[in-house]
């Protein structure tokens, strides 16, 4: 594509080494760049690339070896190759990739990789770094902040390639698609952030003795760079300058095409602001875009213009910017005066709400989140409110009813949304005071101008009535909103409820003559935000010497405001550091107000003091020892009081309402109650069960676990038949985790002991033992009062004898003669089968063994579930165990033995320990004989001895080797006895 | 500002650390109002300066451990043991032992007497003159355990036991809870301890006054080792403390149960007569207090409160909450301070009705 002579232009300006050769040949260039660009300028992307590259080529061959030579004519034609008309574009896209790739790394790279010999070169490259860095800031501020106005020639340029397009081909639309757009876009977004960094870069990293490649650079320059306002407005004023000289241009010429060239402005400031407000210039555009590009200009034809053009950029903001923009245009309104709030914001908004079927985003923005979730002062919450006032006159005046404004007009969805928020309980619970004024303010302001609605005769300044319907809906809304207030117990928002009660009855009640009326003040401290006076007032600028004085009892009004505002801060920031201050140091000297506080109290006291001193002997005398508030709910004595009542317990378990403490009480009364067997143990014990099985440790209580595994056992051998099947069941339930089965299964094996007596046994064991220990101890203690005591007969009762009844504490209890007995055997049967039954699901150990057929041992049964397994083998050992000599146990046993030799290699040392210990509590019942074994093991009696002696040879694990034998010798002895 | 927040009761004006165990026993220096002594379970007596807030010095006292520590603190009011100006006061240790500390230069503790009593009681023992009221011993068989020895500190000798010659009532009292020795003055004189010294010093006028395990609660002359004066039954549970008015003609008594009962004292009917109760939710009143001036008397609660009332009016004036477990002692100065020591090992200051 590139014509020769470009080519062989480039490349002897590439290899020339004499400088006047280089400038003849940069003039050629230049002409024959003039030439080409013409040529092609209506043509496709691919030119852009070619001069991009040639403008690239240039800085990096022309400038880094040559531009320090040249003279300061050769400067400025070299300069002149960014500026060319038409390829505006182009070179500013170059220039910033170029800043953009610029890295301080290598200069840091030569440092490190470079030693003292090769300084010298170092110390070039700084330079050349430098100059680099120098001239690109330079031409970069000359394209922005010249009154040349490159960057708006560049949009202009930019539009007029696509019209050229457009007329080329009539099927390309106006909408931006290209990415050369968003590339300008970034480039100009992207340069002061790349100044900052390169600027903190070498201000952090300073090589020593070297001057900083950003030294060279002028400082108002960098300054213009690194300070986000100062460039950005210069961007926008060079945006509403190519504004301003297009519409003045198309003026004078062509009007048709004027409405293209807007929408295309549109659509390029749209993309440009959604990313200036991404990164957070928000208040630039708002404050200069707007404000300047109608000022000045009184021509209507270009304002209506320029109108339509603003409406056009903030509908097409993109989503997530309008949120933050609106809000910032929102707020700023009262900022602004009020001629330009009139002039430009009102009607700019009136543009976009024309629109209202394309806009509900932005509606949604307005009536919605910025009305009811943002809170904002008084002043422009007004300003605001009159806004939205206007957009609803206008509507009523626009003839063309879209479907929309039939269906949901818009007074009736703003009064919708505010009161559904206003009557939500939760809502007034938990927002705050100012929110509550903010939007009860908005809610007084619009019911006040629905009531001025006159259905019957159609003026233009009134809102478009509602139609009955919706009226009554609203109505409706608003009443049970009130009601809500009025039964609320805080008192501010209970007033409020009161005035909006006032106001309705005022506004829409047929009988004005008697009007509702509450007591109560909105004069306390926390209804100063609830201002009800609705006049915006709007910032005059104090240029505008006409209209300061018209509106200058607005102004006094509004320091007032301030004052009282920043007033009504000040107590609250006194009542605040006084409230703190009693945290202070007790010996503080006392401050002045906090006297006055104090003062009449203290005169009282003396005074009665004196009178007292003065009778000392009335009887009165103690008047002044006045009580104080003796209220005392003792709350914090209460909490121990222990549940009665099991069903209280799962209440407490199972609502959401409890406390910490009387969740801990519950918890800790459940086992103890269980133990009692109360008449209503069967009909909760599985509820309960179940919900002390899910039950989490809500309060990090430390002993959380071990009272649950409590109350479960208790729970578990109190309501045997109703728990155990229902824990057999969850054991095999998938919903259940792991710690909770584990927590199953201890459960079962508890609750077997505990039926079974089996602890009773250990219990009574270790009673004798402790007696024993303290019949010993005090034989020690009391030996010489034994000896002492010999001649007194009397003494020699027991302490406790003689004073009878008197003492609560010291009398040891006689140990009660226990029963043993064993209950288990009834369920020994839900104990066993239904635990033997479906645990595969859980431990899965059969998936894959099933699958492949064999006995192999689960290699997937390593971890959690090989853990799960081994607790559930031990838990069947202890079934059988504890079964005792009942009648099933021989069944059970036999069961057990066939389930336990599937497992015989199994890998894991925990299940394999299991397994033996389970195995001895079948071979160590007191029921088995050589005929029992004879009868049941045929088959397996010699497998097993095998299987034991290979244990108790080989295994790794000691205890399975101790257990291995010991159950072998046991068999050996059970076979040669019998 | 609001009347409710005014009329709250107020929070302890200081707080004194120090302690690592609980605190059986406050005391005011009689003579300087700004001197502390509290003694602690883990057998600590400790100094404080309650003007500057600050731990004078710290003593171990009795031993500590299992039956060790102190249990209470007693004024000495008599020069019989001082050296050098300042005040004595005598701790009596759980396990019977009782020492006299000199306070020299307000500054340090000098121990300047012992006496094993081997009395193991839960009963806070009472001192006057050279006399000691403690109960009996528990484990000498020849005494009873409801038994109340006094002692002669400078001979060491017991030189009284009190017990009713009335067997029935004697085997229902139980251990003596509660004793206070004290002068009766038959002129309803102002009597406080300053003039005890100057007042005529015999047995004759010293009277003991002993709440008991059962709820009973008996006056002693101590000439009369048999009879008591004056015996009512008045709480249900041990008698833990009492006060008495200057002219012993009203008290107060708290215990385990839930009541502080008001009484007169009756001398002719030998019957304490019940003026006013004060039921509470949660018994236990561990040490009773009636302030010099007689206007008000305060409790310590097990029940971590202490209670101010209108002794004369018999009102409840204010509850004090600070503590987080059961205040065990309290105790007024001449500057009318109230000091509470606690299970919680702090020592609250307050300046309730102080004027």
């Amino acid at each position: 594509m590139v014509s020769f002579p470009l080519k062989e232009l480039i490349n002897n300006i590439c290899q020339t080494k004499d400088i006047k050769e280089i400038i003849e040949q940069l003039r050629e260039l230049k002409q024959s760049f003039i030439n080409y660009n013409s040529e092609i300028s209506n043509n496709d992307n691919d030119n852009q690339v070619v001069i991009t590259s040639i403008l690239k080529l240039l800085i990096e061959n022309v400038l880094d070896n040559w531009y320090y030579a040249f003279t300061e004519f050769d400067k400025q034609l070299f300069e002149s190759f960014f500026f060319l008309p038409n390829l505006l574009s182009e070179s500013f896209i170059t220039l910033t990739t170029l800043l953009s790739e610029y890295s301080y790394n290598k200069n840091n790279n030569n440092n490190n990789n470079n030693n003292n010999n090769n300084n010298n070169n170092n110390n070039n490259n700084n330079e050349l770094y430098s100059q680099k860095l120098n001239f690109l800031f330079n031409i970069l501020y000359k394209f922005i902040n010249d009154d040349n106005n490159s960057l708006s020639k560049l949009i202009i340029e930019f539009q007029n390639r696509k019209f050229n397009k457009q007329n080329n081909n009539s099927n390309i639309d106006l909408e931006i698609h290209e990415t050369s757009w968003d590339l300008i876009i970034k480039s100009i977004c992207l340069i002061p952030d790349k100044c900052r960094s390169i600027q903190h870069y070498y201000k952090n990293n300073r090589v020593r003795n070297t001057q900083s490649p950003i030294s060279l650079v002028k400082d108002y320059i960098l300054e213009f760079f690194t300070n986000n306002s100062l460039f950005y407005s210069k961007i926008i004023q060079q945006c509403i300058h190519s504004v301003n000289s297009s519409i003045n241009f198309s003026n004078n010429t062509n009007t048709n095409n004027i409405h293209d060239i807007i929408k295309l402005y549109s659509n390029q400031y749209s993309i440009l602001f959604s990313k200036m407000i991404k990164i957070g210039e928000k208040d630039i555009i708002v404050n200069i875009f707007f404000k300047d590009l109608f000022q000045n200009d009184n021509k209507n034809s270009s304002l209506i213009l320029k109108r339509k053009l603003s409406s056009n950029i903030i509908i097409g903001i993109q989503g997530s910017c309008l949120d933050t923009f609106l809000e910032a245009i929102v707020k700023s309104l009262s900022k602004f005066g009020y001629n330009i709030y009139k002039d430009v914001f009102k009607l700019i908004f009136l543009e976009i709400f024309k629109r209202r079927n394309e806009i509900s985003m932005i509606e949604h923005i307005m009536i919605n989140k910025i009305l009811i979730l943002k809170v904002m002062d008084n002043n422009s919450q007004n300003c605001y409110l009159d806004l939205l006032y206007s957009i609803l006159l206008i509507e009523n005046n626009s003839s063309d009813f879209s479907e929309k404004e039939l269906e949901e007009p818009l007074l009736y969805s703003i009064l919708n949304n505010l009161l559904k928020s206003w009557k939500d309980s939760y809502f007034i619970r938990h927002c705050t005071n100012e929110q509550h004024s903010y939007i009860t303010r908005s809610i007084i302001f619009f019911i006040e101008k629905l009531s001025k609605v006159n259905p019957i005769s159609t003026t233009t300044s009134t809102i478009r009535p509602l139609s009955l319907n919706k009226f009554e809906d609203i109505k409706h809304l608003l009443l049970s909103g009130i009601d809500i207030h009025l039964k609320f117990t805080i008192s501010n928002i209970n007033n409020r409820g009161m005035f909006v009660a006032e106001q309705f009855s005022k506004l829409f009640h047929n009988n004005p003559s008697e009007p509702l009326k509450f007591n109560y003040s909105l004069d306390t401290l926390d209804q100063q935000c609830f201002s009800l006076d609705f006049n915006p007032i709007f910032q005059e600028s104090i240029n505008n010497n006409t209209t300061t004085l018209s509106l200058s009892p607005s102004n006094i009004q509004e320091k007032e405001v301030k004052q009282s505002s920043s007033n009504s801060k000040e107590l609250y920031k006194k009542l605040l550091e006084k409230e703190f201050k009693k945290y202070d140091d007790p010996d503080r000297i006392m401050d002045d107000d906090e006297e006055d506080d104090d003062d009449e109290p203290k005169i009282k006291e003396i005074n009665s003091d004196e009178v007292e001193d003065s009778d000392d002997d009335n009887d009165d005398d103690d008047d002044d020892l006045k009580p104080y508030d003796l209220d005392d709910d003792e709350s914090d004595l209460n909490g121990i009081k222990k549940k009665i009542y099991l069903r209280d317990c799962l209440l407490e378990l199972q609502s959401q309402k409890h406390t910490a403490e009387s969740w801990e009480n519950a918890l800790h009364s459940i086992s103890s109650i269980v133990w009692s067997s109360p008449g209503d143990l069967d009909e909760l014990s599985e509820q309960l069960a179940s919900s002390l099985i899910h039950l989490t440790n809500e309060y990090d209580l430390e002993s959380f676990s071990s009272i649950r595994h409590e109350s479960l056992v208790a729970l578990a051998t109190q309501s045997t038949s109703i728990v155990i099947p229902y824990l057999t069941d969850a054991f095999k339930q998938k919903n259940f985790s792991i710690g909770q089965r584990i927590e199953i299964l201890e459960t079962i094996t508890e609750s077997a002991k505990e039926l079974s007596a089996l602890n009773l046994q250990q219990n009574e064991e270790r009673q004798q033992q402790q007696q024993q220990q303290q019949s010993e101890h005090s034989n020690s203690i009391f030996n010489i009062s034994i000896n002492n005591n010999n001649n007194n007969n009397n003494s020699q009762l027991p302490i406790i004898k003689q004073i009878g009844i008197v003492r609560k504490w010291g009398q040891r209890k006689t140990p009660r003669p226990i029963v043993k007995s064993n209950r288990f055997h009834k369920f020994v049967k839900i104990y066993f089968y239904p635990l033997l039954s479906g645990f595969d699901k859980v431990t899965q150990c059969y998936d894959n063994i099933s699958s492949i057929g064999g006995v192999s041992g689960g290699g997937d049964m390593m971890g959690y579930d090989s853990y799960l397994l081994s607790r559930l083998i031990h838990t069947l050992g202890v079934i059988v165990e504890c079964a005792g000599n009942s009648n099933d146990n021989r069944m059970i046993s036999k069961e057990l033995v066939k389930f336990l030799w599937s497992f015989k290699s199994h890998r894991d040392s925990n299940v394999r320990r299991s397994l033996l210990y389970s195995l001895s509590r079948v071979f160590y019942r007191e029921s088995i004989t050589k005929s029992v074994i004879d009868q049941d093991y045929t088959d397996e009696i010699e497998d097993i001895a095998q299987f034991l002696y290979d244990v108790s040879q080989s295994d790794s694990d000691k205890d399975s080797r101790v257990m291995a034998i010991a159950t072998l010798s046991k068999i050996v002895d059970i076979s040669k006895n019998n | 500002m609001s009347k409710d927040t005014s009329n709250k009761a107020p929070d302890p004006y200081y707080i004194l650390r120090g302690h690592k165990y609980h605190i059986n026993s406050v005391l005011f220096d009689k003579i300087n109002s700004n001197l502390l002594y509290s003694g602690s379970g883990d057998g600590e007596i400790k100094l404080w300066n309650i003007e500057e807030k600050k731990c004078i010095t710290t003593e171990i006292a009795h031993s500590d451990g299992i039956g060790g520590g102190i249990l209470s603190l007693q004024w000495l009011s008599n020069n019989e043991f001082s050296q050098g100006d300042g005040g004595n006061i005598l701790s009596q240790g759980r396990d019977g032992v009782i020492k006299i500390w000199n306070i020299v230069d307000n500054s340090t503790f000098k121990n300047t007497y012992r006496l094993d009593t081997n009395s193991l009681s839960l009963g806070k023992c009472s001192s006057i003159y050279n006399l000691l009221s403690i109960s009996g011993s528990g484990i000498d068989p020849t005494s009873s355990p409801s038994q109340v020895e006094i002692w002669d500190l400078k001979n060491k000798k017991v030189i009284n036991k009190l017990k009713p010659n009335n067997q029935q009532l004697f085997e229902k009292l139980g251990l003596p809870m509660s004793l206070k020795l004290y002068y009766h003055n038959n002129d309803d004189n102002n009597n406080n301890n300053n003039n005890i010294d100057s007042s005529n010093q015999s047995n004759d006028q010293i009277r003991l006054c002993t709440g008991y395990e059962n709820g009973e609660l008996l006056i002693w002359d101590l000439r009369n080792t048999s009879i008591p004066l004056v015996s009512t039954k008045l709480h249900n549970e041990p008698i833990l403390s009492f006060a008495l008015s200057n002219n012993s003609t009203k008290g107060i008594s708290g215990s385990g149960d839930t009541n502080i009962i008001e009484f007169n004292i009756n001398y002719e009917t030998k019957q304490f007569n019940i003026t006013k109760t004060h039921k509470l939710n949660n018994g236990g009143i561990s040490e009773i207090k009636i302030r010099n001036d007689e206007k008000i008397y305060a409790t310590a609660g097990w029940d971590k409160r202490i209670r101010i009332f209108n002794f004369k009016k018999q009102i409840p004036l204010a509850i004090l909450k600070y503590h987080t477990e059961s205040v065990y002692s309290i105790d007024f100065n001449s500057n009318n301070i109230l000091a509470s020591g606690s299970k919680d090992c702090r020592i609250a200051l307050w300046d309730i009705y102080k004027k």
